[in-house]
């Protein structure tokens, strides 16, 4: 078996098993739909939330982004992590203590303030279109490449596959489709780091031995 | 001051206290004080560089569960029993 048929055999059985979880977890009510009926394990939700952290935007450009940036690229790293406290602090609390299905509804309530929902709905706007271009220009070269189709037809191939699950599972679908891929994304992401350092550097710890491996190109530390 | 003052105003000071935490492990030591940071090395890295690739990040998980560990006293010692996880 050559390594394309492989590719796709891999690529195509985490595929089914994305599917196959959205349909198995598929939500039943307006609450799962929504908030995932409230009662996800704060474990599997924070994988979920990785699985997030680390999507096709960060899995494709951030990563060389960073390492070719060196300091420059920390305002990323600073800025959307940082982002995590505000959101741990500040609204996740509250929104489930609230019981409200979406934050710019939370934010109507909490001021007694129509305007207030409509600057929240904007920000959201905002703030979704935004991650979804990167993420879905990330979907169309992924899908480019493995395919080995146009960029239009990948991201439109892709685009649907998404659509599937995000439109039949809602919120709950969702959250458990990230758990399967916060770990298959934690392996791809975690064996190669490993043996990338280890090759560099002989240690298998990237985020300690690297600032004494000392090529200058690999980070722009010096 | 009543008992819901009182859980209110031991919120915002656990907030506080864990943004102030926040803003100096990162625009602090990242950015403002990233040049005299880096006069110290530490196992390789520039001190500042480090805080800012790496330091800041583990810095605010460390945050989040310390504010949620708090936090769940807080709510055990008001008796808050708007928590929806029981």
């Amino acid at each position: 078996m050559d390594l394309k048929t492989l590719t796709f055999l891999i690529v195509g059985a985490t595929f089914v098993v994305y599917i196959g979880i959205a349909f198995w977890a598929r939500a039943r009510n307006t609450n799962e739909f929504y908030i995932a009926g409230g009662d996800i394990h704060p474990v599997a939700n924070g994988m979920a939330t990785a699985a997030d952290w680390m999507s096709a935007a960060s899995f494709i450009s951030m990563a060389g982004l960073i390492a070719f940036f060196g300091y420059g690229g920390s305002v990323f790293l600073m800025g959307w992590t940082g982002g995590y406290v505000l959101l741990a602090l500040l609204i996740a609390p509250y929104l489930r203590k609230h019981g409200s299905f979406t934050v710019p509804e939370f934010i109507g309530d909490r001021y007694y303030s129509k305007t207030a929902r409509v600057v929240a709905v904007v920000c959201l706007i905002i703030a979704s279109v935004t991650y979804v271009i990167g993420q879905m220009k990330g979907i169309g070269v992924a899908f480019s490449r493995f395919l080995e189709v146009d960029y239009d037809q990948g991201l439109t191939v892709g685009m649907a596959i998404v659509f599937i699950y995000a439109v039949m599972g809602g919120m709950k679908g969702i959250t458990y489709t990230q758990i399967a891929q916060y770990v298959i994304m934690i392996i791809a992401y975690t064996i190669p780091a490993i043996f990338i350092s280890f090759m560099l550097t002989g240690n298998p710890i990237p985020s300690v031995w690297i600032g004494r491996y000392s090529g200058r190109w690999f980070l722009s530390v010096g | 001051m009543n008992k819901d003052q009182g859980y209110w105003k031991e919120n915002i000071s656990l907030i506080i206290k864990c943004l102030v935490i926040w803003f100096v492990v990162s625009y602090g030591f990242g950015i403002i004080l990233v040049d005299s940071l880096n006069t110290i090395r530490l196992g390789g890295y520039k001190l500042g560089f480090w805080f800012s690739q790496q330091g800041s990040i583990y810095i605010f998980v460390i945050l989040i569960f310390y504010y949620t560990f708090k936090m769940g006293e807080i709510d055990q010692k008001y008796g808050s029993n708007n928590d929806q996880d029981k």
